[in-house]
């Protein structure tokens, strides 16, 4: 049974009315991505992978198509029932780990529980605590952002992301901004728990390295197109 | 975290504008307590004790002169009126006392008052008829019994260090005049010192009436009549008192005072018009400090536009970003409010000292009107709209392109 399933969507990107005669238009026939599963989405820059990813977090609304996930009709949805629906199913990974520099890393990822629903409030710090230790970094608990190297910043983005508990991790480029080594670490630690926690997980990458990591890839060359 | 924890930390990661903005918002709400508490104060102070008399009978001039010098010991009297006026006053069957005056003389700038063993008598400000409490109290010693002995009041007392048996010796005037006349021959010897009155009568001394005409030369013998500066009255029902009124000033040679009537007279023309001018700077500087809560919001907002989005994208409803934002503006509108208030009656505490020293009139700085707990409420809640644009600005953000184009 697909928990993302794309059908016939259609979306024309860049500013509606601005009477610009060319404007990007992503097209997708079809794509099923089974629960648990995990998969690379690959492809050059620019060619929409990021852009179907927005569609899966109902970030984005299509023009036309259908978009199932979870047994959401996310292309349906309203603001604030994307709001809930992110809350309620998707962790996001993103490529410029966008911590909330104010914060700790524990705290980063309390705040990322906090907006979660996954967990009750009383066994937020202990899970919090635990993913730190998971992710290699209970010794980084109180330091800010501008105190963790790259891979470490990337490493509490992947802790807070799961801190709710998320039935599917949505991961872009996570691995842009790291050093080979650095990469192919984090991506073995996204795999490792993907494994451990059965979600299922999407990971948008331009290296074939890291996408052949993963079970199965999805090749997105050619879903803009200039219209 | 809660959404507080989280908006605080945004409030203290910005502490130094933060400070200065809650400080400009304290320093309005500070000016606007300040002028609340001893308006409140001074004219509480000031209305009770012009409550205390009916009525004030004094030489003719102005009403208000002949109030603020007898209860208030301010300006100087009228002029003096004849004893035997005021013997005609105390057989008044409409009055229920009358206590004379006789000023004119001074020690150290704080005045002599020679008057009757009667006045050391009367219980506070009326009105609660049923709670009557002496309005003197001998702190120590006693009340003066014989010719030249003298009572300070408790102000003068702890500030020309007097104590029984000192000697006093009278300047000639109301006020303190460098080269003023003494009346080095006769001097009065204190008897007694006064518990606090909370009322003007703590900045004079007291002495008997024979004591005043003593020391200006009038004898018991003499043919001259003598004087008294006023008499302070208390009629039986204060239904008398225009009648009363009517009456002193067609049938004696003097005039009569309601003192009430002339304080709030004083009070509209002199002092509710400048408290007023004050106020509108209060509101001002509150308005400015709105405007700065605005200004400091609004960009703080846009600068962590990015961190707002990264939240709506780890979940955050837009409602909840629109509350974190609007938290921030409670935050500093509250802090404003609660440290203006504290800076407002730290200085109501200063001014208040400067009122008594200058007036006798003592206030309570702790006291709260409830114009300034009004007040206070509207500042808090203008704060708080300073902080309803950037938080809408916050609410109605896309997350994608809060992100930037990537996420």
């Amino acid at each position: 049974m697909p928990v993302v399933e794309i059908d016939k969507c259609k979306v024309r990107l860049g500013k509606r009315g601005t009477g610009e005669a060319s404007q990007p238009t992503f097209l997708l026939d079809r794509l099923e991505v089974d629960r648990a599963e995990a998969v690379a989405l690959t492809g050059p820059s620019g060619c929409g992978k990021t852009t179907l990813l927005n569609l899966v977090a109902a970030l984005l609304k299509p023009d036309s198509g259908r978009i199932e996930v979870a047994g959401v009709r996310v292309d349906e949805l309203a603001a604030a029932e994307g709001d809930r629906f992110r809350r309620e199913n998707l962790g996001f990974v993103y490529q410029t780990f966008n911590l909330l520099a104010p914060f700790t890393a524990l705290q980063n990822v309390l705040i990322g529980m906090r907006f979660g629903r996954g967990v009750p409030p009383h066994l937020r710090t202990s899970r919090a605590v635990e993913l730190m230790e998971r992710v290699g970094l209970s010794h980084r608990l109180s330091h800010r952002p501008d105190q963790l190297s790259v891979g470490e910043q990337q490493r509490v983005a992947i802790a807070r992301a799961l801190g709710s508990k998320p039935p599917i991790l949505l991961a872009d480029e996570p691995t842009a901004n790291l050093d080979p080594v650095a990469s192919r670490a984090v991506t073995e630690l996204l795999l490792s728990l993907w494994r451990e926690i059965s979600c299922t997980l999407l990971i948008v990458t331009h290296d074939p390295i890291i996408a052949s990591m993963l079970p199965r890839s999805f090749d997105c060359s050619d879903l803009l197109r200039q219209e | 975290m809660n959404l507080f924890q989280i908006a605080w930390n945004y409030v203290w990661r910005r502490r130094l504008t933060t400070s200065l903005t809650v400080f400009s918002v304290a320093v309005g709400v500070a000016l606007i307590s300040t002028v609340m508490t001893l308006r409140k104060e001074a004219n509480r102070a000031f209305l009770e004790q012009s409550r205390s008399y009916d009525a004030i009978v004094g030489a003719k001039g102005s009403p208000l002169q002949l109030t603020l010098s007898t209860i208030y010991y301010l300006d100087v009297p009228t002029g003096n009126i004849l004893y035997s006026d005021y013997e005609k006053l105390l057989a008044d069957l409409r009055v229920e006392s009358a206590y004379p005056l006789g000023l004119g003389d001074s020690y150290h700038g704080f005045r002599i008052v020679g008057t009757s063993a009667s006045f050391f008598q009367q219980d506070r400000a009326r009105g609660k008829k049923d709670q009557k409490e002496p309005l003197f109290r001998v702190a120590n010693g006693r009340l003066f019994e014989r010719d030249m002995e003298i009572v300070a009041g408790s102000f003068v007392a702890r500030s020309l260090g007097l104590a029984l048996g000192d000697k006093v010796i009278a300047a000639h005037g109301v006020v303190a005049a460098h080269g003023a006349p003494e009346h080095a021959a006769s001097p009065y010897t204190v008897v007694g010192i006064l518990r606090p009155t909370r009322t003007a009568n703590d900045r004079a001394l007291f002495s008997s009436l024979r004591s005043v005409w003593k020391i200006h030369g009038h004898e018991e013998n003499s043919h001259e009549e003598p004087e008294v500066t006023a008499a302070l009255i208390r009629l039986k029902s204060a239904a008398h008192r225009f009648s009363f009124v009517e009456s002193v000033n067609a049938g004696y040679n003097a005039m009569a005072a309601i003192p009430t009537m002339e304080i709030a007279k004083f009070a509209a023309r002199v002092l509710l018009p400048s408290q007023k001018i004050l106020l509108a700077i209060g509101y001002l500087v509150v308005l400015v400090a709105a405007l700065s809560i605005l200004v400091s919001l609004y960009l703080a907002t846009a600068q962590r536009k990015r961190d707002l989005a990264i939240m709506r994208g780890l979940g955050a409803s837009a409602l909840e970003v629109f509350t974190m934002v609007l938290t921030e503006s409670f935050t500093i509108s509250g802090l404003g409010v609660i440290v203006g208030v504290v800076l407002g009656h730290v200085a109501s505490s200063m001014l208040g000292r400067f009122l008594y020293l200058s007036t006798g009139i003592i206030t309570n700085p702790l006291s709260f009107a409830a114009s300034e707990v009004i007040a206070c409420g509207v500042v808090f809640l203008v704060g708080l709209a300073a902080g309803v644009l950037p938080a809408w600005e916050a609410y109605r953000s896309e997350v994608v392109e809060g992100l930037s184009a990537r996420w």
